[in-house]
């Protein structure tokens, strides 16, 4: 059975179904070391999640969608969260950019993808996940990374959250833990759970503390790039339009 | 008058950060964030204190009239319960 390096533990699967194979390829563990985190989907977890879900789908990209659940809750012991975000690495400094679903967040990051060439990894472009290793916060790639599946099996320190707006005009604002809490939450995974909650705030409250926190209202041409790029690499405090 | 979810508080930076868990906990997927007043009184609230008991806690906590301390329950419930988060 493989086993699996994802945000620097060990974990398996035995999966039945060759998705998870097949999107975890990159991410295979070739060292012999102790597995750190096991786990086990099974029919009904599967017929579950199929439930949850308007569309239909393959049972491998549902039992693809409960690992990750499953990961996520078991991650959080490891001082780990996972955070649905596109994900940079630039001159080592990771920046992550956060939106619901459909606001344009691969858009935004193609456009930094476009305007910083070769220079730039796209760590990943949906769920990446972060890990604190002596209070220092991670962004690590995932094998989950979206229809596009821009990923890359790599890390790199967090320092900047960006919480993207589409707007008419390009604008970026320094925000204070206060502003970008609501908008953070909403791009975490929940638990049921109440301990598993409670550390997740925990984690979040560290991150939130950790990184520079911008909103960033863009347009969806490679000026959006220009200013925000400018604001998070140039000056703070400056409102460029 | 109680809690609809339950939930648990955490400060992150200086605001008190409430969300729901358990079972029931998809049905509010939100989440709430309290000033000082807002906390002391949600706290009552997780404790099942009933509403005349919060007004009479509020008006020694903060030594305000019992009249300023009804609004200020009634008005903190009432948005609670335009969220759907108490059941009477």
């Amino acid at each position: 059975m493989p086993k699996y390096k994802i945000a620097n533990s060990v974990v398996e699967i035995k999966s039945r179904y060759d998705y998870i194979p097949e999107q975890c390829a990159d991410y295979i563990c070739s060292e012999h070391l102790p597995t750190d985190i096991g786990i086990t989907v099974t029919a009904e977890d599967i017929l579950r999640e199929q439930k949850s879900c308007l569309k239909r789908f393959s049972e491998g990209y549902l039992e693809s969608i409960c690992f990750l659940r499953k990961l996520a809750i078991r991650l959080l012991d490891y001082d780990a969260m996972l955070l649905h975000a596109s994900a940079i690495a630039f001159k080592e400094k990771g920046i992550a950019f956060l939106a619901p679903s459909g606001i344009g967040k691969t858009t935004h990051t193609l456009l930094w993808d476009q305007l910083l060439g070769n220079d730039m990894h796209i760590i990943n472009g949906d769920k990446p996940i972060i890990r604190f290793h002596e209070n220092v916060p991670y962004i690590y790639g995932t094998p989950w990374a979206g229809k596009e599946n821009l990923q890359f099996n790599e890390r790199v320190v967090l320092t900047d959250l960006c919480f993207i707006e589409r707007d008419l005009i390009n604008e970026v604002l320094l925000i204070d833990i206060s502003d970008a809490i609501p908008l953070f939450m909403k791009q975490v995974l929940r638990s049921k759970n109440p301990n598993d909650m409670y550390k997740t705030l925990e984690l979040s409250e560290q991150l939130l503390k950790n990184c520079n926190l911008w909103k960033i209202k863009c347009t969806k041409d490679i000026q959006a790039a220009k200013v925000a790029y400018n604001s998070i690499f140039g000056e703070k405090y400056e409102t460029q339009i | 008058m109680k809690l609809k979810y339950e939930f648990i508080i955490r400060e992150i930076g200086n605001t008190s950060v409430v969300v729901a868990v358990g079972d029931d906990a998809t049905e509010f997927n939100g989440m709430i964030k309290l000033n000082g007043t807002g906390r002391f009184i949600f706290d009552l609230l997780l404790k099942k204190i009933e509403f005349e008991k919060i007004v009479d806690e509020l008006t020694e906590k903060y030594a305000v009239s019992k009249d300023e301390a009804i609004t200020e329950v009634s008005t903190f419930t009432d948005k609670l319960k335009s969220k759907d988060l108490i059941v009477e």
